[in-house]
């Protein structure tokens, strides 16, 4: 099920939110609105955590994580580092990377078994995405774009990229992730996809001024229709071989 | 149907634009006859234009002369995230549905200009009025009304303002001016030219007798933003500081839009009051306080208006 929610009048979900399997991160400071627009879907399955990564909100930009870790740029607090350690389930490691390319939201990409990221990242951070996150890694760009993490999102079932993607590069990133990809906007035709959406495998949160098309688009790539929490989060992954649905 | 279409002259200061003015003109539905529009506007905004780009680096002479070309045109379903974004701080931080509020923008074909630099980049200025009685029941309008009504509460010109969303609301037009910061004072005077012109043909041209009468505007409603100089000795002096919040009224007011000092001498009633949100702490520091300031302005004034404006740019 994909849900339409604004940060304080901006439609960009993906920059004031984290969303895993595993766990979500909310920026402080939105309407409780907000908070609560997230808690209405995710209530009872995975914490909700309230938190601030070096004193910004825009922790969505920030961090990257899936279900078994997540990345925290070098600027986040010692005390904001524990917050987050606190709350968050025990199996989930959390680091700290010291990184001169910081808004780790924007250079990495990741599922829960593979992972895309910027061109120019640190060979240690490579090695420490593949550790922390337990992920392949792949360093690729999207549609020319190195920011692979602002202009795609995608989750174990599904994928959506930057419009302008060829059919090439989208068979070619779709055979590296073993997920279905479609190049679509998101925010009434914004490209910048990992600002505008959230996902994760059961449910999706978007900006308001997403349209129906845009939203049906999201639903049916990333197999939201008929999807249940529990089944997804307990599921091992069996094969390589996508499910027919 | 095309024949009584909009007739807009698009500005177009070199040779070689004008050629792809005139094949996108006529993807705008500007009709044949105004080709007599653009010769006759033409002239002008050359001038105005090519002096303007001048004139704005001749100060420097070691810099590089840069030519912008400022083009006109209706505002079209792909400048709604530019109109969004000049939209943003409109109402300062409310939530409010910004989004319907550009899609009235956007519906509204036959009155309304946006200046982009070029047809495919961001607008970097809005101008349109939009009829308060017309579009009294969208949920944005709503929330402007709620906005203004609660910070025009203790206010002499609230009753005034209640009146204008009231019983004269089909007389009056919110005017809706906003552009990006350092925009060039130059652009204003064929964008007023072209609002009121199009608010007269749409008077005749509109297909329906009720859309005709809702542009017949006799008020504009103004919103815009203004800055007031905050002198140290008034911010100090405990005894004076309830003649402070008077001399907000009567202080010395500068205008982020020339225009509207001369908007704001030929209004019927206006007030301001502070702005909450990210500019007003940044402001506060240089003596200088962010204000919103709302006007009245009869319609009958265009022309002095046009007038002032034209003095103000020589």
């Amino acid at each position: 099920m994909a849900t339409r929610a604004q940060f304080e009048n901006s439609n960009e979900i993906g920059v004031f939110s984290k969303l895993t399997n595993a766990y979500c991160l909310v920026a402080i400071g939105g309407s409780e609105n907000f908070y609560s627009t997230f808690e209405a879907e995710l209530q009872d399955v995975i914490p909700v955590v309230k938190a601030s990564i070096a004193g910004t909100r825009v922790i969505g930009r920030m961090c990257v994580g899936n279900k078994n870790g997540l990345l925290l740029p070098q600027a986040t607090t010692d005390q904001e580092l524990l917050h987050i350690r606190n709350c968050l389930p025990d199996k989930v490691v959390v680091q700290r990377v010291d990184e001169r390319l910081s808004a780790l939201g924007n250079c990495i990409a990741c599922n829960d078994y593979v992972s895309l990221i910027h061109t120019d990242l640190d060979r240690e951070t490579e090695e420490l995405v593949a550790d922390v996150l337990g992920v392949e890694v792949f360093r690729q760009t999207i549609a020319g774009n190195i920011l692979v993490g602002s202009y795609s999102q995608f989750t174990n079932r599904g994928g959506l990229v930057h419009p302008h993607t060829s059919i090439e590069d989208l068979d070619e990133l779709s055979s590296l992730l073993q997920v279905p990809l479609v190049a679509g906007t998101v925010n009434r035709g914004s490209e910048v996809i990992g600002a505008g959406l959230v996902v994760n495998d059961w449910t999706a949160f978007c900006g308001l001024d997403t349209t129906a098309t845009e939203l049906s688009v999201i639903e049916s790539v990333f197999k939201l229709r008929d999807a249940q929490p529990s089944n997804i989060v307990n599921e091992m992954r069996a094969s390589l071989i996508d499910t027919m649905s | 149907m095309a024949a009584l279409g909009k007739r807009k002259a698009e500005k177009s200061p070199t040779p070689s634009s004008e050629e792809e003015e005139e094949e996108a003109g006529n993807g705008n539905e500007v009709t044949s006859g105004s080709e007599e529009l653009d010769s006759d506007e033409s002239t002008d905004p050359e001038d105005e234009l090519n002096t303007s780009s001048d004139s704005e680096h001749s100060s420097q002479p070691s810099q590089e002369i840069v030519d912008v070309d400022f083009e006109y045109f209706d505002p079209k379903p792909n400048d709604f995230h530019g109109i969004k974004a000049l939209l943003r701080t409109y109402l300062d931080d409310e939530t409010w549905d910004i989004s319907g509020f550009t899609d009235l923008i956007l519906a509204q074909t036959t009155v309304g200009t946006v200046v982009k630099a070029d047809e495919d980049e961001s607008p970097i200025a809005l101008l349109t009025a939009l009829n308060i009685g017309r579009y009294q029941k969208c949920s944005c309008m709503v929330e402007i009304h709620k906005y203004l009504r609660v910070k025009s509460a203790h206010k002499v010109e609230s009753a005034l303002l209640e009146d204008f969303w009231g019983k004269y609301a089909r007389e009056v037009a919110l005017l809706i001016s906003e552009r990006l910061v350092n925009a060039p004072l130059e652009l204003a005077p064929p964008l007023y030219q072209g609002l009121f012109e199009e608010i007269l043909w749409a008077t005749e041209d509109e297909p329906t007798q009720e859309l005709r009468e809702s542009f017949k505007i006799k008020h504009y409603l103004y919103l815009t933003k203004v800055f007031e100089e905050v002198t140290e000795e008034k911010s100090r002096d405990k005894e004076q500081r309830k003649q402070k919040e008077e001399s907000e009224a009567t202080g010395q007011l500068i205008y982020i839009k020339p225009e509207d000092e001369i908007l704001h001498e030929l209004s019927s009633w206006s007030f301001t009051f502070p702005v909450t949100g990210d500019g007003a702490a940044a402001n506060q520091t240089k003596g200088l306080q962010q204000l919103r300031l709302v006007m009245a302005v009869d319609a009958k004034h265009e022309e002095k208006f046009q007038a002032e404006l034209k003095k103000l740019i020589e």
